[in-house]
């Protein structure tokens, strides 16, 4: 099932709760939010001939031949795991029973009253937190922006009370090296057959990581990826993947759809 | 991080959102969807008995109840296929809520069936998802409870609305039955005038009541562009100037809001009801009132309506009844005084009137009064004549030739309105009595008030003026007859008279002459000298008796003429016209015999007009024509004398009517002076028609012509 959503919906996992309700387990899903280049207004999806906003556009895809999916972020956890003790959806009010703020600016070795609220973004940017998984790696979470007054974080995903989190950082090579592992993954699962196609869901976020060049390597990594078979895709405000278990939301991550 | 504080944390999660859902299907919903996402299983149901209560992950409508159901059952099994995820280890906690419940959980992967902690956090979660499923139960009932109750509230609201409601409108309609019946019996117990302003005062107070209005009344439309009030009803306390009789302009109100309806009766406007409120008072007639009283008047007519048709039938039959004593009288040729009162006074009962009357046309453009009924203390004048000055049905009839009325009587004294206008009668309508097309008289009505008859008056007066006319016509008949039958005798007797008086004055003395000069003859000597006178005698006495024959023919003549007994009518008539002394042209059908009577009446008519011809008329020349049917004789005299031939002035023409008339023949007269007489007649030669006068006698009742019936 692939899924195009309004990345400036404020709970994009209710619509995988939805979508999982009706489909079950047996049906992978892949897809992204959509962005509006980070000016955070408005964004549209294309539904027929038809231009629409605050909506979901699913497609169905049926076919004999294999479908693969490809699924990475080249994120790795630092310093403790911290347990979110406080949150709502797209917030987290506290970490460890400290002010999330407070603890997340701590651990960036950041003093809490000197860093200027509009400095938050970039900063957090380059540090989302990390939800652990039962199995498999981590899922990014990033963090928008923050309440100095309430010391809270706002997030684009659900984190829920009770999660283990940790702080994340990256490099460019290791994020370019997720591009290479997710196109990969996404090919071998089709088993041996070449890809016709492929369709990448690439977070907003990683460009701001790879800058000009790294973008550039990435794009040229899934050209080799997909041997010569078309791709396209899109930078989106959250990527949407599920293979197992019930959750499927991801932020910072390059989801690869091969079909074969 | 130390694990323990895991748990709750998960928990207290866990809980929040299981705890936002608002009923307790949600909840279960919510529970399975939270745990699996917590635990980051594909599968999570909660199973109750032989039902799945929720579960996630499979396809909608694709939930495999059977197999997880056994699974709860089966605290052995371990593993559930999943589709798209394979056998994957399953992980079961009974519930507390609902009884029998279990929370399935089934995650795939190589790590098997849940952690130590994980289980931990599952049962967690179980007891949490059955606290708030109870609790929402308990919510659930009590919600349902309360809309039950709700419910009932407003039902039982509404019905008592509804009851409310019908009590209100059965009070209404018991009203209006009960002023329905009032009204409709003062309308079936009488219907004179006095009990017509009752029943309209009643109408009045009944609609104003029954709608609650200020005054209501009932009016007649009329004069132009008015309404006149007839009844008033006013409620106690107010004051309110419209009265009885009062002439109102049709805009003219003083009322805030005035309602009317018309009461139709037989498709015509019987009255008009209407209801009003004072100017003063707030509100208006309430909607609806229009209907209401449209309904009112409605059924009210339908009383009347009622009560009128059985009053009409009443009256109908009384009428018939009336009507069949007079044409019993009229057929048993009763007495025309006697038939008179009769017919005067049934009328006066009939039509309630003051007076009847039944008044002759005179020549002299005057009337008389033959008939009249009152009441005792009332005396009409009878067979006076009266003078028709003034306003009278009596004159209108008499210029119209039709039935009329007239609602003012006036005349000066001495003529018939002002005699009647005298016995205090105001209005009167009469209609014409009409004797074989002619107008013959009048028969009226008078009462006392003014404008009194119906409508349909004069076309009850006309029944009886009917039977009047042809009682009569049927008298008139009997005395012309009877006339007839007496000039008859009075010819005979006159013919024989004048027999008599010829043969004593002519015939008898010139034989006793004649005897005398033969005796005196037989007497004379035989002297031869005296034998010439002789003879001279004889010859005398001879020429004498020839003289005497022809005048006994002459006379006998006029009596019968053999020939007509003897050859029929062909050869007298022929015989009659060669010895006439003047040139008669004769043209005559072969006829063979013909009736007796018929025979003598033409050769009698012939006879008469020849003699008429010769006698009064100079005529030149006469034709007598006689033709045959098989049913009609038809004879006719025409000469070329000097005409003016007058039935009146004693000539033989009145008996020659009389003969033709005994044989139900006509006989037509035309002389104008100057230009000769033309006498034709038809007889019928059916045998009802041969019988002689005589003959034709009625056995008993002979009413003579009497006073009354003289005719103008």
């Amino acid at each position: 099932m692939l899924l195009l959503t309004d990345g400036l919906a404020s709970d994009q996992d209710e619509i995988i709760r939805g979508a999982y309700s009706v489909l079950g387990a047996g049906v992978p899903m892949v897809g992204g939010c959509a962005g509006d280049g980070l000016k955070m207004i408005r964004t549209f999806q294309f539904h027929g001939d038809r231009v629409q906003a605050d909506s979901v556009v699913a497609a169905g895809i049926a076919s004999t031949g294999p479908l693969g999916i490809g699924v990475q972020h080249g994120w790795r956890p630092v310093g403790e795991p911290m347990l979110v003790t406080g949150s709502r959806p797209n917030r987290v009010y506290s970490l460890d029973d400290r002010p999330a703020l407070d603890v997340f600016l701590e651990r960036l070795g950041t003093e809490p009253g000197r860093l200027r609220p509009e400095d938050l973004p970039a900063l957090a940017l380059l540090h989302p937190l990390g939800l652990s998984r039962h199995r498999g790696e981590e899922q990014v979470r990033f963090i928008t922006s923050a309440d100095f007054t309430r010391r809270s974080l706002f997030c684009t995903a659900q984190i829920p009370q009770g999660s283990v989190v940790c702080l994340m950082e990256a490099d460019t090579s290791a994020v370019l090296a997720a591009t290479t592992v997710a196109c990969h993954q996404s090919v071998a699962a089709l088993n041996g057959s070449v890809p016709l196609g492929m369709l990448a869901f690439d977070c907003v976020a990683r460009r701001g990581v790879l800058g000009q060049e790294g973008i550039k390597q990435e794009i040229r990594g899934l050209a080799d990826a997909a041997s010569g078979a078309p791709f396209a895709g899109f930078y989106s405000y959250g990527e949407i993947a599920r293979t197992h278990g019930m959750r499927g939301l991801h932020n910072y991550t390059l989801v690869i759809l091969s079909v074969a | 991080m130390p694990a323990p504080s895991l748990l709750p944390q998960q928990l207290v999660a866990f809980l929040e959102a299981v705890w936002s859902a608002r009923t307790e299907a949600a909840v279960a919903l919510m529970a399975v969807e939270r745990a699996a996402e917590a635990l980051d299983a594909e599968i999570a149901a909660i199973v109750c008995e032989n039902r799945v209560v929720a579960a996630v992950g499979y396809p909608e409508g694709a939930v495999p109840v059977r197999e997880l159901v056994l699974i709860a059952e089966d605290g052995a099994r371990h593993e559930l296929t999943v589709p798209g995820a394979g056998v994957c280890p399953v992980d079961t906690v009974m519930l507390d809520y609902p009884l029998v419940g279990t929370f399935i959980l089934a995650r795939a992967g190589p790590g098997g069936g849940l952690r130590h902690d994980e289980a931990s956090l599952l049962r967690g979660m179980a007891r949490v998802t059955s606290m708030a499923m109870r609790t929402q139960r308990l919510l659930d009932d009590e919600r349902a409870a309360r809309e039950e109750s709700d419910r009932q509230a407003a039902e039982n609201a509404r019905l008592l609305a509804e009851l409310t409601q019908r009590q209100a409108r059965l009070t209404e309609l018991a009203g209006e039955q009960a002023a329905l019946r009032r009204v409709a019996t003062l309308v079936a117990a009488s219907w004179g005038q006095a009990d017509a302003d009752r029943i309209f005062a009643a109408v009045a107070e009944e609609a104003g009541r029954l709608l609650r209005a200020d005054t209501g009344a009932v009016a007649k439309s009329g004069p132009p562009g008015c309404f006149t009030v007839l009844a008033v009803w006013t409620k106690p306390g107010m004051d309110f100037h419209f009265r009885v009789g009062e002439q109102l302009p049709i805009e003219e109100s003083s009322l805030r809001s005035m309602i009317g309806a018309p009461i139709m009766v037989g498709g015509r406007v019987w009255g008009l009801v209407t209801v009003g409120v004072i100017s003063s008072r707030s509100e208006a007639l309430p909607a609806g009132s229009e209907q209401r009283l449209a309904d009112f008047t409605g059924l009210l007519a339908t009383a009347i309506s009622n009560a009128q048709a059985r009053s009409e039938l009443a009256r109908l039959a009384e009428e018939q009844a009336a009507l069949r004593r007079v044409a019993t009288l009229v057929a048993t040729g009763t007495a025309a005084e006697d038939l008179f009162e009769a017919v005067t006074g049934e009328m006066r009962m009939l039509l309630n009137a003051g007076v009847t009357s039944l008044q002759r046309y005179e020549a002299d453009g005057t009337v008389t009064v033959l008939a009249a009924s009152s009441d005792p203390d009332t005396e009409v004048p009878l067979l006076s004549h009266l003078t028709l000055e003034g306003r009278s049905v009596a004159a209108a009839v008499l210029s119209s030739g039709r039935a009329a009325r007239i609602d003012e009587l006036e005349g000066p004294p001495g003529s018939q309105p002002g005699v009647f206008r005298g016995l205090g009668m105001r209005s009167s309508a009469g209609a014409p009595i009409v004797v074989e097309g002619r107008l013959w008289g009048v028969i009226i009505a008078h009462w006392r008030d003014s404008q009194a008859a119906s409508p349909d008056t004069e076309g009850r007066i006309a029944q009886f003026t009917q039977l009047v006319a042809t009682a009569i016509s049927n008298a008139a008949s009997r005395a012309q007859l009877a006339a007839s039958r007496a000039r008859i005798v009075v010819t005979a007797d006159e013919t024989r008279r004048r027999i008599e008086r010829n043969l004593h004055d002519g015939i008898q003395q010139r034989l006793v002459t004649l005897a005398l000069g033969l005796r005196t003859a037989q007497d004379a000597d035989a002297d031869p000298a005296e034998h010439a006178a002789l003879l001279a005698a004889m010859s005398q006495a001879g020429d004498e008796l020839v003289s005497i024959l022809d005048e006994l023919r002459e006379i006998s003549r006029g009596v019968h003429p053999a020939i007509l007994s003897q050859g029929g009518l062909g050869p007298a008539l022929r015989s009659l016209t060669r010895r006439a002394s003047v040139p008669t042209v004769l043209d005559i059908d072969e006829i063979g015999r013909l009736p007796q009577p018929v025979e003598v009446a033409a050769y009698y008519v012939a006879s008469e007009a020849l003699t008429n011809a010769v006698k009064h008329a100079n005529a030149t020349v006469v034709h007598v024509n006689l033709g045959v049917t098989d049913t009609t004789l038809r004879l006719s005299i025409d000469d070329d004398g000097d005409g003016g031939a007058d039935p009146a002035q004693g000539s033989g023409i009145i008996g020659l009517i009389d003969r033709v008339e005994a044989l139900g023949g006509q006989l037509t007269l035309r002389s104008p002076p100057g230009e000769g007489t033309s006498l034709v007649i038809e007889l019928p030669l059916e045998p009802s028609y041969r019988s002689t006068p005589a003959q034709d006698a009625p056995g008993g009742r002979d009413q003579g012509p009497g006073d009354l019936l003289r005719g103008q």
